[in-house]
């Protein structure tokens, strides 16, 4: 046996004004929260696309060596202990981000020798 | 009536539980929005020390391999670099911006458990905020001709003690003296003692590279001399710096003191068939039909650097004397290549006699091998550099 409501007067007029402004006081408090959270999410997904097309970018001119001719001098100790310095040419390269940045650069860096490719 | 029984206290009860649920979803969602940020923010310092390391690395092993003499490479911790960002380059002063730091380690390990064998490795970490990065650069075996196990001549003097033949594995030999200006030269005995010592001395490698020059016999040991010699060598590029091969005539006899150039078989056969030099057009167009199509070519330079290439006559009566002058190979002229290279046919070679015998010596004799087909000039743009040769397995990364 199906047990009836015993009222079906439904809400009266009290009650949904307590539950609309408890709905809306929340939904108030929160909403930048969460407004705040959806764009963080789309920026992430937006900043690791980037930075797996500048990754594949570097890569490719790590390959080719396309990049800046510089200069770069290494300071230290050779294999006799006596302070030394070496300067060494190659091709700097640098791949930067697109897009606003607001955590530091967004840039990768490398440097590589161009070598010619032996028989 | 009582209040719970009032259905309108249901609406309520939802609202207050939205009250608890709310905040948690929105704080969940904050959370997830934040770790996000931070993975990101992670993954993008990690890649920024990615190739930071490997620059640290590159510009070292660039610094170690462009430093012919092993006492002056680097070695142990260097100096931290820098990538500064405001002027956009590497240094070692430390900038008031930069994007993170590369601290290289230049370090011999063992490369076999008896410790016999050691490699370089050069190890870079880069820092670029909480991300830290190694990566290692690691020399193969890379061999000296006088380092145990080869031992294929003392570094001190030179001399090349009178094994028969010297075997190394398929890779490339370096031949140099501890100077670097000592001459790599037979040992004396081996010259003076025909019956106790073989006419020849065979040096068999993948590549064999003379830093140091090839002086087949000093003029001192000849004086004592009772036969000739070939120092024969085995391998598919072979690159001199500096060569004197000798002639000495004597009341019994002539005797040549030189060089037979000839291809390694390891696994394989090495070199490079006539039919490939022609297919693969590395050879110039004058040469083309000189070229015996199923032969094997190897590789022969001559680095002109302050070095010559020469075949010196001397006699001897009672008393070492020199016999005219020396025929050298005419250096490239200014402006051209220093480097001279020529693919030799299987087994060729160098007949001090016959090159004394031309009037125009040593240049005639390469210009009638040319021609023969026996040694064919390499185009520059096909020309293995000495660069290359030491490159060829000098390190591989591990990272």
């Amino acid at each position: 046996m199906v047990k009836r409501c015993d009222s079906e007067s439904g809400f009266t007029l009290t009650e949904v004004v307590i539950s609309i402004v408890v709905i809306t006081t929340l939904a108030g408090a929160f909403a930048p929260l969460i407004a705040s959270s959806v764009r963080g999410i789309k920026l992430a997904g937006v900043r690791l696309q980037s930075l797996y097309s500048m990754r594949g970018e570097m890569e490719r001119r790590l390959a080719t060596f396309s990049g800046e001719k510089r200069r770069v001098t290494i300071k230290g100790r050779n294999q006799d202990g006596r302070a030394d310095e070496w300067e060494v040419e190659g091709l700097q390269i640098t791949v930067s981000g697109s897009g606003s940045e607001q955590q530091g650069e967004e840039l990768l860096v490398s440097f590589v020798i161009p070598e010619e490719q032996p028989l | 009536m009582k209040l719970r029984d009032e259905r309108g206290m249901v609406a309520i009860g939802g609202a207050l539980m939205l009250l608890v649920v709310l905040p948690l979803l929105a704080t969940a969602l904050w959370q997830y929005s934040a770790l996000e940020l931070k993975n990101v923010q992670r993954g993008r310092e990690d890649m920024q020390a990615l190739f930071l390391a490997r620059a640290g690395a590159e510009a070292v092993r660039q610094a170690w391999q462009q430093t012919a003499d092993p006492k002056q490479r680097p070695f142990g911790q260097l100096d931290t670099l820098y990538f500064d960002l405001t002027t956009n380059a590497f240094t070692t002063n430390k900038p008031s911006r930069y994007l993170g730091t590369v601290d290289v380690e230049v370090r011999e390990e063992a490369a076999t458990a008896d410790e016999v064998e050691k490699v370089t490795v050069v190890e870079s970490t880069a820092n670029v905020g909480s991300a830290t990065r190694i990566v290692r650069l690691v020399t193969y075996p890379h061999r000296y001709g006088h380092q145990d196990p080869l031992l294929w001549y003392d570094p001190n003097e030179g001399r090349i003690p009178g094994t028969p033949i010297y075997t190394a594995r398929k890779e490339p030999v370096i031949m140099r003296s501890s100077d670097g200006d000592t001459p790599i030269s037979l040992d004396s005995r081996m010259i003076g003692h025909l019956w106790e010592g073989p006419p020849s001395v065979t040096f068999k490698a993948s590549d064999i590279i003379f830093e140091s020059p090839l002086q087949v016999v000093r003029r001192d040991d000849l004086y004592g001399a009772d036969h000739g010699f070939d120092l024969v060598l085995e391998a598919e590029k072979i690159f001199f710096s500096g060569l004197e091969i000798a002639r000495l005539n004597t009341i019994w006899d002539t005797w040549e003191y030189t060089v037979t150039l000839k291809l390694p078989t390891f696994d394989e056969e090495l070199g490079l068939l006539g039919s490939t030099l022609l297919e693969s057009n590395l050879v110039n167009v004058n040469d083309r039909g000189k070229i015996e199509l199923s032969a094997r070519y190897g590789q022969v330079y001559f680095d002109f650097n302050g070095r010559s290439v020469k075949v010196v006559p001397y006699t001897r009566f009672f008393i070492l004397l020199p016999t005219g002058s020396p025929s050298s190979i005419t250096p490239p002229g200014e402006g051209e290549s220093p480097v001279k290279g020529y693919y030799f046919r299987e087994e060729f070679r160098f007949d001090p006699n016959d090159i004394l015998a031309l009037r125009n010596g040593f240049d005639q004799y390469i210009n009638e091998k040319v021609n023969e087909g026996v040694l064919i000039p390499i185009p520059v743009e096909h020309m293995v550099t000495r660069a290359h040769l030491e490159r060829q397995r000098p390190f591989y990364w591990a990272q």
